[in-house]
């Protein structure tokens, strides 16, 4: 699992890819808790490159979510893969995290203007 | 994608709950997933059913291999089981003046489907069954689960399938208990509650794009859906609740198929096929994922005698000591010891196999 992060203006793009079981949740957590430590708060989170994700990797999108929101931030998934789209769906967990289809609509909702305002990109790294 | 290897050497395997949700004879698309586990040695510790699902829990616990409940299925689930109308109860439903319709009351009279499980079970108790096997029931004056896990198999199974308004619900344990479906269509949250570490779901699910016709039809959909919703409910909580992981496989039917179309049951074991072909792999990294080697268990083996080694020909998956009585009671994720002779799955390519945990 790979995952990759990528910051412009406020907002914190992640990409998660490969396959997310509870080894690798282990490390998405550690990842996502020290993203939002350093103050991020409008988290983008592309799924399009999910192998797959078990509930460990699940409950690590649900406890991130968890923490944005009780920083009064705000986080969205977008594109799913069809793995992820089914998996999200049969366990529910798109009835309490709405799903994005495209990257633009989850900009648009996390900026709740609909207005995309980010600049170009001010930083990236990759984290294995 | 790794290619999931279960390790040899000493491993601890997980307790594994098997959970089949409702479905009528679409459940026994499940013949599929016994199949693949008895070709892969792995052992189930308990079985949790509802409603169809219930019936093959019921059928696999009591010993009947999946071939024999099949040629079963073939022989017994005849549409005479379900077309005994009780016309008391359904003049009832349109007017009290015409008929009688209550909590105990169904459309159908339920004495055929009564007797045939009568006949299939005899006097077997749930109690008996093994895997640990429970079956799931609504309680119908307050519409609260039910889990039967002692009593007649052939009375559990009919509550569990006792689907209002078609059949009368049962009388067990001084309440009246109908269909699981009303309480918890897939009983994954059971299964959890049972300490079981991986969990396979299979939930059957009808995918029928054609609008309804007719009131049963309007009827069924409307169950149909509200039962996804609350499956996914639940599901949700099982996330929240589980330790480990949860397998969910779901069975796709591209048409409707009632609990009397046995002439279905081959296509439905082929579709239970594809499913598991398709999560396999999930499955046994879900296992693999969860065994770990014991160093002190392993050295404790390094000083067995030879002549106490398995033979060759010994079963793939041996138990050779529990896990002591403390740490099993402190760690219930750790079930036994076993000692794989060889990897019950081979890799495709010469990847090296998945490191322990």
């Amino acid at each position: 699992m790979d995952v990759i992060t990528e910051k412009r203006a406020e907002m914190i793009f992640i990409s998660l890819t490969g396959r997310i079981d509870n080894q690798s949740a282990e490390t998405l957590e550690e990842n996502l808790s020290k993203i939002i430590a350093e103050g991020a708060r409008q988290l983008i989170i592309d799924c399009s490159q999910i192998e797959h994700i078990n509930n460990a990797g699940l409950r690590v999108l649900l406890n991130l979510a968890k923490q944005v929101l009780d920083f009064d931030g705000r986080i969205a998934l977008h594109s799913p893969s069809q793995s992820a789209r089914a998996i999200f769906d049969r366990t529910g967990f798109s009835l309490v995290s709405r799903i994005y289809e495209t990257r633009e609509e989850a900009i648009a909702g996390v900026a709740g203007s609909g207005v995309l305002s980010a600049s170009r990109n001010d930083r990236r790294f990759v984290t294995k | 994608m790794d290619k999931p290897t279960l390790p040899t050497g000493v491993r601890e395997l997980p307790k594994i709950g098997v959970v089949l949700g409702t479905g009528g004879i679409k459940a026994m698309a499940s013949l599929a997933l016994f199949d693949f586990f008895a070709e892969q040695k792995i052992p189930i510790d308990l079985l949790v059913g509802c409603s169809g699902g219930a019936l093959a829990c019921a059928m696999i616990g009591s010993g009947f291999t999946p071939t024999e409940v099949r040629d079963m299925g073939m022989t017994r689930l005849q549409k005479t089981l379900f077309a005994q109308f009780d016309f008391s109860s359904l003049l009832g439903i349109f007017s009290s003046q015409l008929g009688n319709f209550d909590k105990t009351s169904g459309i159908l009279k339920p004495d055929r489907w009564r007797n045939s499980l009568r006949e299939t079970f005899g006097d077997k108790r749930l109690e008996q069954l093994r895997p640990r096997t429970l079956l799931q029931t609504t309680d119908v004056d307050t519409g609260e689960g039910v889990v039967l896990s002692k009593g007649l198999v052939a009375d559990a199974v009919y509550a569990s399938c006792a689907f209002f308004p078609a059949f009368p619900p049962a009388y067990l344990e001084g309440r009246y208990l109908g269909d699981g479906i009303y309480s918890a269509p897939v009983p994954v949250v059971e299964a959890i509650k049972r300490k079981m570490d991986v969990i396979i779901a299979l939930d059957f699910k009808e995918k029928v794009r054609t609008e309804p016709k007719g009131f049963f039809s309007c009827f069924y959909r409307h169950i149909d859906n509200t039962m996804r919703t609350l499956t996914r409910s639940q599901m949700f909580l099982s996330l929240e609740m589980h330790h480990h992981e949860i397998v969910i496989v779901e069975v796709d039917f591209d048409h409707t198929i009632n609990p009397w179309d046995v002439h279905e049951l081959p296509a439905i074991v082929e579709c239970g096929r594809k499913a598991i072909e398709l999560h396999k792999t999930d499955i046994l990294h879900a296992i693999a994922g969860f065994s770990k080697t014991k160093s002190d268990v392993a050295q404790q083996l390094v000083a067995v005698p030879e002549n106490l080694s398995p033979p060759s020909n010994a079963p793939l998956l041996q138990p050779t000591e529990q896990i002591n009585q403390d740490q099993s009671a402190t760690n219930a994720r750790f079930r036994q010891t076993v000692l794989l002779r060889t990897p019950p799955v081979v890799a495709e390519n010469s990847e090296p196999n998945r490191k322990d945990s």
